[in-house]
């Protein structure tokens, strides 16, 4: 077994790390296991970009050509370049890259689900806008169906509503 | 002792942002940076409405002398990376040196708070309130699954970083500092030497601080550091009793205060290993000197803050001025 980080030397060090309630294995030559600073008392060295963009290298490259190709189409970075400088592009990238991703952040981090602060959570007003925004979409959603069964006077109903919910936006900027 | 000062010397809790709509710092040219950057300066000043004494202060990283930089980097207000003065990367950083914010070091902003000893709960309160200002103004990626978006996918979740420094002259001395590393990672915590990301514990100063950020909130990753630096801090104070104990120890901790009070001339790194010594003896009561002195000597005689604040480039002439400041101090 070679090196998951370099993918050149044999694998000497295996290291097992607890986060998160969950098991994670390294599996380094000694070069990379020095560097990654995942050694008990070691603190040398150490770049978790470098050692992400290992995993991810290694993990893409088991993965089938075709899931390896796209690029970014917000900024245009390749799968390959992630891997390399371990740094994604932009915040599309997640999207774009999501199911390639994955695996390696589950290896770093152990959890691929966040459970800490949301930008709404410090920001009452943040937090209604987004509520208005997903109540404006069910009701514009609903007129749509209304109309189509020709039930005019619910869509008239729905399209005040609309109104007003706009408006009260408007009075917010 | 209060907020643990004996072992704790400071605290720092940093967040790491990014705005949405722009590529992140790597794909970013000169042009790009100074957007973000300008960007941000100018949400701050909407939202500091009444400028204060303590306001914060905006300059481009490229515009300030470069033993300035690194003098801030010696302070912990700025990371050794950031030093470097990037093009287009700037600082916004308040006159009483609490909080700063990094503009466009590895991501489009990195503020932190900085207080002396053991005060995550303070620090954090403060990044966070910082956090939810900013956000009033500025549009942050994040994803309800992966949390706040960062440039370096090992960020991301909380996207925050809290660490403690600690000064653990005794259990280094006595070879003890290794064996917590394994429970330590257990708790998705790292601990390594303070100066550079590649030393070893210089002058026994390390820094523990947590590592993974998503599937972990804020709270859980400040609470599993506060009990370590706790327990750290206990086992210290409990290997620095055995050592002191030891005659040998005791001449040793003399022999360092003889050396800093009498030398002419000391190189930086032999000062910060004494002063190490030192401050360990001054606050466990072995030494006639002055915790909080020794503790603000460990920083001022660091080679660019020395520099910056006695105006001196000369190596020579800063070595013979250490050693005045040092016997000054005694």
């Amino acid at each position: 077994m070679n090196c998951e980080k370099c993918n050149q030397h044999p694998a000497t060090t295996h290291i097992k790390r607890m986060a998160g309630g969950m098991v994670e294995e390294f599996h380094l030559c000694a070069a990379c296991a020095k560097a990654s600073g995942l050694l008990p008392g070691s603190s040398g060295g150490f770049n978790l970009a470098d050692l992400f963009g290992g995993l991810l290298g290694n993990s893409v490259s088991q993965q089938p050509a075709a899931v390896q190709s796209p690029r970014c189409g917000a900024c245009g970075l390749s799968l390959q370049e992630i891997a390399q400088s371990g740094r994604m592009g932009c915040a599309a990238c997640y999207d774009t890259f999501a199911v390639q991703i994955a695996p390696t952040l589950q290896r770093v981090h152990s959890s691929v689900q966040h459970t800490g602060k949301t930008p709404e959570d410090g920001n009452p007003a943040l937090r209604e806008r987004r509520e208005r925004e997903s109540t404006l979409t069910q009701l514009r959603e609903q007129i749509a169906q209304a109309v189509q069964e020709e039930n005019y006077e619910q869509a008239a109903a729905l399209r005040d509503e609309i109104r007003a919910l706009e408006q009260g936006g408007n009075d917010d900027a | 002792m209060h907020n643990q000062h004996d072992v704790v010397l400071s605290t720092r809790v940093r967040l790491a942002r990014n705005l949405a709509d722009m590529p992140f710092v790597g794909r970013l040219n000169e042009q790009g940076k100074r957007r973000v950057s300008t960007t941000v300066r100018d949400a701050l000043a909407v939202i500091e409405d009444n400028p204060s004494p303590n306001s914060f202060l905006y300059v481009s990283m490229d515009e300030i002398p470069r033993l300035q930089a690194a003098s801030l980097a010696e302070r912990r207000l700025i990371s050794a990376q950031f030093a470097a003065q990037e093009p287009g990367a700037a600082l916004l950083m308040q006159a009483d040196e609490s909080m700063a914010i990094m503009l466009c070091e590895e991501d489009h902003l990195r503020m932190q708070a900085l207080a002396p000893g053991l005060a995550l709960h303070d620090c954090h309160t403060r990044a966070d309130e910082l956090d939810n200002r900013l956000s009033s103004k500025l549009n942050f990626a994040f994803s309800p699954q992966l949390g706040y978006l960062t440039q370096c996918p090992t960020n991301l979740g909380t996207a925050m970083r809290a660490g403690v420094l600690l000064h653990l002259p005794a259990l280094a001395a006595l070879n003890r500092v290794g064996g917590y590393a394994e429970s330590i990672s257990k708790l998705g915590l790292t601990l390594r030497g303070a100066f550079g990301e590649g030393s070893k514990g210089t002058a026994a100063l390390f820094q523990l601080s947590n590592q993974v950020t998503l599937g972990i909130s804020e709270t859980q990753a400040l609470e599993n550091l506060q009990a370590y630096a706790l327990q750290f801090a206990a086992n210290e104070r409990n290997a620095r009793a055995e050592l002191l104990a030891q005659p040998e120890w005791e001449d040793k901790l003399w022999r360092a205060y003889g050396l800093c009070k009498y030398a002419r001339k000391m190189e930086s790194g032999e000062a910060l290993e004494l002063l190490s010594l030192l401050r360990m003896a001054a606050c466990e009561n072995a030494l006639p000197v002055d915790p909080q002195t020794i503790t603000d000597l460990m920083t001022n005689t660091l080679p660019a803050t020395l520099s910056v604040t006695q105006g001196i480039t000369n190596a020579d002439e800063r070595d013979r001025v250490r050693a005045e400041m040092l016997r000054g101090a005694l």
